[in-house]
């Protein structure tokens, strides 16, 4: 490297003030937090589809290469009593599972560490997702919806009350929130214990929030909090809940 | 849904807590700084956001996992910047930089000439004349070798100086 080929070099020196010259400018404010997040959001979506591609690829091409075990096993009794339990195997297990989810889920345990428990995997992995057996949990507490942004002085709830003092009215300020801030990585359509917000019911009292709170379940942290951030001065609680197939 | 006993304990957390407050600074003191060095790869300010958005948002999905967030963020940009060159040059058939209207001339007469750089030779110059970083850092970051930056920051420069200076 020659050493006028350095900022110390005239023309380097020329060339970095003529860089300077155009870019400093520039102040990036059209990049901001909250579209740092979604983008984050978006980005691990697609790393969890393109997972969740390759193992569909790889299930695809295992059930391929079964079969043609098994077309091979009929010329060869030997090879058909080793490989045909095993793809029945495989295929059974599917079909378990995706009746225990259609029959809909059970919560039975909660990890406490809101934040990523020790042990727990850094994102869900497409059969998680499809099983619906690991998710994270927003809880939004009434208490803190913000009133001017909660339309609670002019929203009726489903009882035709006005009062804010009654849980159910914060529960529908809160539900209310949430519906206008929307978020497609919300799962609405998980049916659990614990009922989702949009699905009108009123989840059961919980510890630290006195007794009532919105739950928005999502497959991933990165979600949950993205979510959550957009409740600007709303109080809201994650966590980190395993479901199991009650089959 | 019906049955089925849950046992439930969660700990209340406010949302953007302590562990956030490394990544928001991270944000507030490189996101002018990235986007500089991006315009300067990419030549358009809104591609340059869009690439710094991106890499930015790297960090925060493998923040837990990353040593030196301000390293990894700046070859993100970089990567980014080639990608999304890359990209464009796929649909355009060449590499060019895109030059806003309303750039001011000697800014465009710089980004024509960078344009005319490859990619390759376009990050070095950058990354030393712009960004001040040494060779050795510029190798570690786009993953080059050494001599591979050596020769690309040499030519780069010449082509640079015949096209600003001839």
């Amino acid at each position: 490297m020659n050493d006028d080929l350095t900022p110390d070099d005239p023309f380097g020196e020329r060339l970095a003030a003529r860089m300077h010259g155009a870019a400093d400018p520039l102040e990036g404010t059209g990049v901001t937090r909250r579209g740092v997040v979604a983008a984050a959001v978006e980005r691990r979506r697609r790393q969890v589809r393109n997972r969740g591609l390759a193992v569909g690829v790889t299930a695809c091409v295992a059930v391929l290469g079964g079969l043609a075990l098994l077309g091979r096993s009929t010329d060869d009794g030997t090879q058909h009593l080793a490989s045909g339990p095993t793809t029945t195997s495989a295929s059974s297990s599917t079909s378990t599972t995706t009746s225990a989810v259609a029959g809909g889920n059970t919560a039975t345990t909660t990890t406490v560490d809101p934040r990523r428990p020790e042990g727990a995997p850094e994102q869900i992995d497409a059969s998680t997702i499809r099983e619906r057996d690991l998710l994270w949990a927003v809880y939004v507490d009434t208490w803190t919806v913000p009133r001017a942004n909660s339309g609670i002085a002019t929203t009726t709830t489903p009882d035709g009350h006005n009062s804010v003092t009654s849980g159910e009215d914060r529960w529908w300020a809160a539900e209310t929130r949430v519906s206008e801030v929307g978020y497609q990585g919300m799962l609405t359509e998980l049916a659990c214990e614990q009922p989702l917000s949009t699905e009108g019911s009123i989840p059961p009292a919980v510890g630290g929030f006195q007794n009532w709170a919105v739950a928005v379940y999502f497959t991933s942290e990165v979600e949950a909090r993205a979510f959550a951030e957009l409740l600007p001065g709303t109080e809201a609680a994650i966590s980190h809940i395993r479901f199991t197939c009650s089959g | 849904m019906t049955g089925g006993t849950r046992s439930r304990s969660r700990s209340r957390v406010r949302v953007s807590a302590a562990e956030d407050a490394g990544f928001d600074a991270l944000f507030e003191r490189e996101r002018s700084a990235m986007v500089r060095v991006a315009y300067l790869l990419v030549g358009s300010e809104q591609v340059a956001e869009e690439v710094v958005q991106d890499a930015f948002a790297a960090v925060y999905v493998r923040w837990d996992s990353i040593d030196n967030p301000g390293g990894f963020l700046r070859q993100c940009v970089v990567n980014g910047a080639r990608s999304s060159l890359r990209r464009r040059s796929l649909e355009r058939r060449k590499a060019h930089l895109v030059v806003e209207e309303g750039t001011a001339p000697a800014g465009r007469e710089l980004l024509d000439a960078l344009a005319e750089l490859p990619l390759g030779w376009r990050s070095v110059v950058v990354l030393r004349f712009y960004e001040g970083m040494t060779q050795e850092e510029i190798a570690d970051a786009l993953e080059m070798r050494l001599g591979t930056v050596k020769s690309s920051l040499h030519r780069g420069l010449a082509k640079l100086r015949e096209a600003l200076e001839p």
